[in-house]
């Protein structure tokens, strides 16, 4: 359970998040949408401490994460919007890096990691160095090593991104899946279709602000729009911008 | 709690030394130079030792020895091999075919009997360093039989032959052949010194700004590990590196002079095994300075492209006490042993001269090192805590 409230960040002059606020509740799938430079990233980076909002508060599992973000982080499994591995290490030992940073025994993590590679079907995949994957491969022991110590909050910053239709769609049956399990899961995109078809619970973000929250079919009542598409660009777009 | 600190420490240390010696570029950073260096090094002693070791017996062609009898009968009792002169002298000695041709002048019986100078060329090209030796020899034996025949002029006139000499000149050179030997040496230890840098720089450089540049840097920030575990780790792993570039520097230094002939450049070193250590000794402390700061700003350069560039730059800072030295020999002071670096080159030099530390030597190099890196970590350890360390150039 991830609770934001009201977060604000600036890089100099730029304010990048404003007065951003929403609830993830565990058991549901929260998508942050919205274009490209909304503040998403910003806004991930600020859920699990890795950026320090200049105000707001974020709780995970009720613990502050400003304060004691160590704690935090133990609950939290990041997948961040760039995948960064280590290409002289293979996919296995990639995974197990981060399982023994997260303090897993060794018979946790090699049993941990087994799992993984089963549910992520890295078999093919496990013991070769990861400098020559495609971007599925990479993104396949990018999550791996996210999930790796079992985190009851899940942060997928465009997980689909650059990933072909097969390994999108073993994307979606994890995310799912791990909803299944009663998991907190934000995941983060521009990409509408990916939202409507993954979230229960859709943030849009824009200009660095929360402009409206809902369901697919409430955002699609709520700006009138024929479909969700139109309700995005409508939300999106500030009324005085002019017509695209 | 210390505990689980100690244990990230090693996981990092681990994982880092694994993508360390898994990477040609880090390896050959930290073994290349310390294995090739001395030896090269140790080729050229032996080059100008060969140079330097002379034949017994020095030629002179001699052109016109009919002129001077008694000249040719001194040079040859001397132990000079008197010969005939090649066909063209001077091109001879121009291409460097003979080191030299004395050319007697045609006047010069007559010149001699009437007791005035009597003309000897002694032909050389001074630009040829390998045969300065043999000139220099053929002029000492001229100038020899010139005061001889001097002397003996001036005792049939009865006048003293010493009245020639108001000046009784002794060269007393108090450079043993050791510390001779030393000063060739300097520029081993600036190998040595250059090679606890490399051994570090590169997995410094990649653990950071690399790690950076892979984008790995932001999911292993995201991790419940503090940042100073981290850092640690890291640090550890560059300092393993600069170790063993050290280590090996050293052994093949001792390994190499000892296979090299210094005894016929007139001097005498003994390499042992112990010189070997005190130097490991000495050089030891750098590794920790070196890495730290390598990390520090590498960790500041924006590209990994930025941290190559400022850290070649870095590497000019140890060899600079080298080069000054070279240039401007200055007597060692006791501040020196506190600076990083510099300390090294003194305290080498002391060892290689075989003058032996003392335990204030020690004291201060060790403790001045230590303070440095500890300053520079805890300097590296808040630009982690920092956002600026994620922001790419």
């Amino acid at each position: 359970m991830i609770d934001a409230r009201d977060l604000r960040k600036s890089f100099g002059d730029v304010v990048a998040v404003e007065h951003v606020s929403f609830h993830a509740p565990d058991g549901r799938i929260t998508g942050l949408l919205g274009p490209n430079g909304a503040g998403k990233s910003t806004t991930m980076r600020m859920l699990h401490g890795l950026m320090r909002p200049d105000s707001g508060q974020v709780k995970v599992d009720g613990i502050d994460v400003t304060t004691d973000a160590v704690s935090a982080r133990r609950r939290i499994g990041v997948l961040p919007d760039a995948l960064g591995l280590y290409p002289r290490l293979t996919a296995v030992e990639n995974v197990r890096y981060y399982a023994d940073l997260h303090g897993l025994s060794a018979s946790e993590a090699n049993r941990r990691v087994s799992e993984l590679v089963d549910l992520l079907d890295m078999h093919g995949i496990a013991d070769r160095p990861t400098s020559g994957f495609s971007q599925g491969e990479r993104m396949k022991v990018a999550l791996a090593r996210a999930l790796v110590h079992s985190p009851q909050n899940i942060l997928l910053d465009e997980p689909t991104n650059g990933l072909d239709v097969m390994s999108t769609r073993a994307v979606r049956k994890l995310v799912r899946q791990l909803r299944e399990d009663g998991r907190c899961v934000v995941f983060s995109s521009h990409i509408m279709q990916e939202v409507a078809a993954l979230c229960d619970h859709i943030v849009v973000v824009a200009g660095g602000r929360v402009v409206a929250e809902g369901t697919a079919e409430e955002l699609v009542a709520r700006t009138g729009a024929a479909s969700l598409e139109d309700a995005f660009v409508a939300l999106v777009i500030p009324p005085d911008a002019g017509a695209i | 709690m210390a505990n689980r600190w100690l244990r990230l420490v090693s996981t990092v240390l681990r994982k880092e030394l694994l993508d360390g010696f898994r990477d040609r570029r880090a390896l050959l950073s930290a073994l290349a130079f310390p294995l090739m260096s001395p030896i090269l090094v140790a080729f050229m002693f032996t080059a100008i030792a060969q140079d330097h070791a002379e034949p017994p017996v020095l030629e002179l062609p001699v052109q016109g020895a009919e002129h001077a009898p008694g000249l040719v009968g001194f040079l040859t009792s001397a132990g000079a091999d008197v010969v005939e002169p090649p066909e063209d002298p001077q091109a001879s000695v121009a291409s460097g075919d003979v080191p030299l041709v004395i050319v007697v002048d045609e006047d010069f019986t007559d010149r001699f009997r009437q007791g005035r100078p009597a003309r000897v060329e002694l032909m050389s090209d001074s630009s040829r360093n390998a045969h300065r030796t043999a000139v220099a020899r053929a002029e000492r034996l001229l100038e020899a039989w010139a005061s001889q025949v001097a002397m003996q002029r001036l005792v049939l006139r009865g006048v003293d032959p010493t009245l020639l000499s108001p000046l009784d000149l002794q060269e007393v050179d108090t450079a043993t052949p050791q510390q001779r030997a030393a000063n060739l040496l300097e520029m081993l230890v600036m190998m040595a010194v250059m090679a606890a840098f490399l051994g570090s720089m590169y997995l410094a450089m990649d653990s950071t700004a690399g790690e950076r540049e892979r984008r790995s840097l932001e999911p292993l920030l995201s991790l419940p590990v503090p940042r100073s575990a981290l850092v640690a780790g890291k640090f550890a792993a560059a300092v393993l590196f600069g170790v063993l570039g050290v280590a090996l520097a050293t052994t093949t230094i001792v390994v190499a002079m000892n296979h090299t002939p210094l005894e016929l450049l007139g001097v005498r070193v003994v390499l042992t095994a112990q010189t070997g250590l005190a130097l490991f000794a000495v050089l030891l402390p750098l590794v920790p300075v070196a890495a730290a700061v390598q990390l520090l700003v590498a960790s500041g350069a924006t590209s990994f492209k930025e941290a190559q560039t400022w850290l070649s730059m870095t590497l000019f800072i140890p060899m600079m006490p080298g080069m000054i030295m070279t240039v401007r020999p200055v007597n060692p002071q006791d501040w020196m042993g506190a600076v990083p670096g510099l300390a090294q080159q003194v305290l080498s030099g002391k060892v290689l001269r075989g003058d032996g530390l003392g335990a204030m030597d020690i004291g201060l190099v060790y403790g001045s090192s230590l303070l440095v890196t500890a300053v520079v970590l805890v300097g590296l350890t808040q630009l982690f805590h920092h956002e600026r360390i994620l922001k790419r150039g």
